[in-house]
Formats: C-alpha cells, sequence, structure tokens
C-alpha cells in the first residue's frame, strides 16, 4: 500500500487531472516546466505538453498580467506565484485587473484564474520569503481565496478554484506542504468553514497549520473546544464561526499574521457585525508581533503562533 | 483621394465624439476623469484600418478612440460614460475600464493592459494580432520591459503601438528618461520597430501593413513607435495653461482638398459629426436608465459564493 499522498502532491495530481479533461487549464510560473522547487508541477510538461506548462522570466507582474489575458481569451491559467511575498510583484495585476474585470466591465468578462501561493515562517528563510499576507487579500472584492489543510482538501480545493469562473487564490500555508495529515470532514465543500473539533466552551477559529496545532494543544487544555478551520479566507462567511460563539461564549481567533494586519481584526468585526452590533462573548486575537519575519531560528521561533500562545488566549477567555 | 477621404470621414467622427465628450463635461452633464485622445486620431484610425476580423485591440487610459474605431458601438460608449445601465459596462467601468469584444479593454493603470494583450494573444487563432496601445509613460514602467521581453521570448503575436506624444501626464519626456527613442527598446529585445509620424494617417496605415506579415506568419512582436501632438491637458479639467499646438488634421483637410475635395464638403462633414455627436450624448442623457445600486454586490463575481 503506498502512503497517502501529502499536499503537494494532492494538488500535482489534481493539476495534472484537471489538465487532461480540459485543454484550456495551463500552467505559468517561474521554473513550472521543471517541476518548481517543491515539486508542484514535476512531469506535467512531459504529459501534457511543454506548450501548456510555461516556464516564465522572473516577471510576477507580466506572467500574471498574462495569464489574466489568457483567460479573456477563454484559457483557464493556472499561475504559480512562489511565495505569497512575491504577490507585492504582481498586485497591480491581481487588484487592478484579475479582481476587478467582472465588475468593472459590468459581467461583460470573467477572469477564471488560479493563482498558487505559498505563505507562511518556520523555514528561516527570513523576511521575503517567510509572510503571511493573508489579509491584503481579503481586503480586495472580487478574489477568492482557499487555504487548504490538509491533502484531500487540496485536492479538492485545486479542483474547485479550476473550475470556477472567478479568481481563486490557492493560499497554501508552507509548512503543510509535505503533510499527510487528514482532518475531520476532508469529503467537504472547500469553500465553506468546517467543525473540525466539536466543543461546548470556547469557539477557537483558524486556518493553515494552526489547525493542526489547535487540534494538538486542545486536547491538553481544561476546557472542551470547538475548533473551526476557516479554509476559505475571502470572501470572508463568519456564519458558521457566529454560530459557534453564540453556543460558548468564548471566541479565539489565532492567524499566522503581525497583529497589526488585518485578517482575524476583521473575523472579529465580522462576528461582530452578525450580532447586530452586539456580541456576549469574550474575544482575543493570536498573533505575531507587530515586525517582519526574523530569520534567526530563535527569533522567529518567538515569532511565529505557538501552542503556550494558544492555551494562554483559552486561559484568557475563559477567566 | 477615396482612401484617404475615408480616413478623414473615421477620424471626423472620432474627433467629433470627443469633443462632444469634453462638451459635456464642462457643462457638468458627465462625471468622472477622462482622458480625450483629440490629436492622436490619425494613429487610431491608421492602425485600425490594418486589423482584420480576428484581431483584437487593447487599449490605454485614452480609450475612447480605440474603442469607436474597434467598432464598438458609439451609443454604448456614451451610455457608458453617461454611467447609464445601457453603458458598454452597465456603468461600472467608466471611461478607464471600458470592456468589450474587439476591444478588449482600457485601463486607469498607465502600462496595465501591456501583459494581458500577450496573454491574450496566446489564445488567438493562428494568422491574427493583438494590438495593444499605450503612452509614452508607460515606457518607463516595469511592466513595459517584462511584456516586451516575454512577448519577444515566446514570440506571441502582438503589435506594440506607443502613441508617443512626448508628454508623460504633465511633464516631458525628456523629464522622464535618457532614452530617446522608445524603438531603441524594440531593437534591445530583437522586435522589427519602426518610428513614424502619428499625424500622418497614410503613412502609420503603410507602417502597420509593413510590420503586420511578419506577426502574423508566428515571427513575433513588433513595435511601432507614433509621434502624436495631445492637443488637450492630460485630462478634461487640469488648470495648466495649454500651447496652442498644430492639429493634424488641418494638414489632413489641405491635402484632400490639393488632391481635389472641396473645403466646404469637409467642414460640413464636420459639422454635421459634431452635431450628431452632440445629439447622442444628449439622447443618452434623456433617455437611457441609471443603473440600480440593488444589483451591485452580485457583479462582483461570475459565481457569488454563498
Amino acid at each position: 500500500v503506498s502512503a497517502p499522498d501529502n499536499l503537494v502532491q494532492a494538488a500535482r495530481s489534481a493539476l495534472s487531472e484537471a489538465m487532461a479533461d480540459d485543454d484550456a487549464v495551463v500552467v505559468l510560473g517561474e521554473d513550472v516546466a521543471d517541476g518548481g522547487p517543491f515539486t508542484l508541477t514535476r512531469g506535467l510538461a512531459a504529459e501534457h505538453g511543454a506548450e501548456r506548462v510555461r516556464s516564465t522570466p522572473i516577471s510576477e507582474g507580466a506572467f500574471v498580467g498574462a495569464a489574466v489575458g489568457v483567460a479573456l481569451g477563454g484559457g483557464r491559467p493556472f499561475v504559480d506565484i512562489m511565495f505569497d511575498d512575491f504577490l507585492s510583484l504582481a498586485a497591480d495585476q491581481l487588484f487592478n485587473n484579475a479582481a476587478k474585470i467582472h465588475y468593472v466591465s459590468g459581467g461583460r468578462y470573467s477572469v477564471p484564474l488560479t493563482v498558487w501561493t505559498l505563505a507562511g515562517a518556520g523555514t528561516r528563510w527570513g523576511a521575503h520569503h517567510s509572510q503571511n499576507n493573508a489579509g491584503w487579500l481579503s481586503q480586495v472584492p472580487g478574489l477568492k481565496v482557499l487555504s487548504p489543510a490538509s491533502p484531500l482538501m487540496m485536492r479538492s480545493s485545486v479542483r474547485a478554484a479550476l473550475d470556477d469562473p472567478d479568481p481563486v487564490i490557492l493560499f497554501v500555508d508552507r509548512s503543510l506542504l509535505f503533510s499527510r495529515a487528514p482532518l475531520p470532514g476532508d469529503d467537504g465543500s472547500p469553500w465553506h468553514p468546517r467543525v473540525v473539533q466539536p466543543g461546548t466552551d470556547v469557539t477557537l477559529v483558524c486556518s493553515g497549520r494552526l489547525v493542526h496545532l489547535a487540534c494538538e494543544v486542545t486536547q491538553h487544555v481544561d476546557a472542551s473546544v470547538e475548533v473551526i478551520d476557516l479554509q476559505r479566507l475571502a470572501p470572508l462567511d463568519v456564519t458558521a464561526v457566529f454560530e459557534s460563539v453564540a453556543r460558548t461564549g468564548r471566541l479565539v481567533i489565532a492567524h499566522d499574521e503581525p497583529h497589526c494586519g488585518g485578517h482575524s481584526t476583521l473575523i472579529q468585526s465580522e462576528v461582530w457585525r452578525l450580532g447586530g452590533g452586539r456580541i456576549d462573548a469574550a474575544v482575543t486575537r493570536v498573533t505575531s508581533p507587530p515586525t517582519p519575519v526574523p530569520a534567526a531560528g530563535l527569533l522567529e521561533d518567538h515569532h511565529m503562533v505557538a501552542a503556550e500562545d494558544v492555551t494562554d488566549a483559552i486561559d484568557q477567555v475563559l477567566r | 483621394l477615396e482612401r484617404l477621404r475615408a480616413f478623414h470621414t473615421t477620424v471626423s467622427s472620432l474627433r467629433a465624439f470627443e469633443e462632444a465628450v469634453g462638451e459635456s463635461l464642462r457643462a457638468r452633464d458627465l462625471e468622472g476623469l477622462l482622458h480625450l485622445s483629440i490629436g492622436g486620431e490619425a494613429v487610431v484610425v491608421g492602425v485600425t484600418s490594418q486589423l482584420e476580423a480576428d484581431d483584437l485591440v487593447y487599449s490605454s487610459h485614452r480609450p475612447h478612440g480605440h474603442f469607436l474605431a474597434a467598432g464598438a458601438d458609439p451609443r454604448a460608449v456614451a451610455a457608458e460614460l453617461a454611467g447609464r445601465e445601457t453603458g458598454l459596462c452597465r456603468g461600472r467601468g467608466g471611461s478607464l475600464h471600458l470592456m468589450s469584444d474587439r476591444a478588449v479593454m482600457a485601463t486607469g493603470i498607465v502600462g496595465g493592459t501591456l501583459p494581458l494583450a500577450v496573454g491574450h494573444a496566446l489564445r488567438q487563432p493562428e494568422g491574427s494580432v493583438v494590438v495593444v496601445f499605450f503612452g509614452d509613460g508607460a515606457v518607463q514602467t516595469g511592466t513595459f520591459h517584462e511584456s516586451m521581453n516575454l512577448a519577444a521570448l515566446w514570440r506571441v503575436p502582438v503589435l506594440f503601438v506607443c502613441e508617443n506624444n512626448g508628454v508623460a501626464e504633465f511633464s516631458t519626456r525628456d523629464e522622464h528618461t535618457t532614452v530617446e527613442k522608445v524603438t531603441d527598446y524594440g531593437h534591445l529585445y530583437g522586435l522589427p520597430a519602426s518610428e513614424v509620424d502619428g499625424g500622418d494617417v497614410e503613412a502609420v496605415a503603410r507602417t502597420v501593413a509593413s510590420l503586420l506579415p511578419a506577426i502574423r506568419n508566428g515571427h513575433g512582436p513588433a513595435l511601432l513607435e507614433a509621434h502624436v501632438t495631445r492637443l488637450r491637458p492630460h485630462y478634461e479639467g487640469d488648470w495648466r495653461e495649454r500651447e496652442e499646438h498644430v492639429d493634424f488634421l488641418v494638414g489632413l483637410e489641405a491635402r484632400l482638398v490639393e488632391l481635389g475635395a472641396s473645403a466646404d464638403e469637409l467642414a460640413t462633414r464636420r459639422a454635421a459629426d459634431l452635431e450628431a455627436a452632440r445629439s447622442l450624448f444628449r439622447s443618452v442623457l434623456h433617455e437611457d436608465p441609471l443603473p440600480d445600486p440593488a444589483d451591485d454586490r452580485s457583479l462582483v463575481f461570475a459565481r457569488p459564493l454563498p
């Protein structure tokens, strides 16, 4: 019996299947014809032809823009932006073109673009290869952002993104790339939050690697914690979180971003809005300090959201 | 004579449309940020005269001429500028985000459409081209160089048309760059690159006709640098005093008269086109429905998420 797929293997096989099903699917990005740094596209050029798996120059603005053009021409481009730190180089094309075209054209055009990008720290690769910029993406109307946390959900997410008529960012947690760990609810939809662990005392909402960390640490706290994997980071839907908080009365939002970042704040304010401007709950956010991601191992470990940060937050809302 | 007369007819209708746009804005019948291409019509008409049915146009921030010359319905363009539901983009785009079928899109970002044209060209049927218009201000963006490099590398069927008016927003080319000629960049990336007097519509058409066959035959992109004179400010309503510039249309009409056309007839056409354009805007402003804000959220996505 072969080992189950890890996330990157699941993504590659889902992408390959989509390419076999639909000639319009093409892959663009740095070194993709050669498999990329993390084997995401290994073998795809041989399987599906070099014309469909094009390595690009280090020109994020041009190849993301070109992918938008491919999409307007009826193609279904899958673009690899190696690290989400590099989103800044393609920001004009993503934020001003891909995200806005359906709306500003009055629905005349849509942009079926899939962007794969890796986010997150833990590698000692420093401030340009470790950020989590989900907060940037969640502020732009017109982008859909998925962050699958398990191999099976990665598989459904890749297929869902390539099937979708709109721009979808696959926001992949770097530290889960080679994870094989399944999660409860893996056969569900990638578009909606899932309860991966039911509980009655505290609601803990998170995504990516923090879902696994949350399931682990809550085994050792003296409370029943409901863990929700957000999955869809944008457009944000916190209905399930709100319903959970309505029962537990306590909310911990854990997200890998600097404390000044916007994603966890947005979750908090959306839950507040759903409560009609009032929720009867203790709420806290678990994030990183407002600094760039440090390179030194000791500093980076201190920077990242850790198990004790989550347990401290749970203790705080229980108090 | 007949060929030149046909060029004049198209130029006259584009000029009249944009004169009416300017008037309507000054009368506060239109709102918004409007960049007119008055003075640049010879390039628009010369280039688009050489296009075939499958060819596409990507536009810039001075898009009205590109769209009309590429066949967009003038009433739908006018309605878009007037923010009406009947506009090309249901009023959601406006001047800077015009989108239609043959003229694909305009942009509010200088240089923003260049890579899209390159990508779209990858999907085009064999033998067709994508033309992308941009100003000399775009040449200093990274996107210009990234797009030229990518198009040259992949031999993509794109004609890059630089409408060089020597003024980027409010400052002159020599305040933006030490590189004198835009065509130098074409040579650098190994592309055929030609320079032309953008006030001479026949020369533009001839030069484009000389560049297109190689592009259509799969030899890759080419660059055209057309020198034009911007007769209006960067945007309508700018406060700066403008120098007087020579209008190429005066020369075009003198040439037509030389060839035997009647000056009165040309003047009559110009006046009739202007009246027709004014009447079009009056009609749109009086008759066309405003968009409904209630529809708006549903337009963000092609497949909205619950």
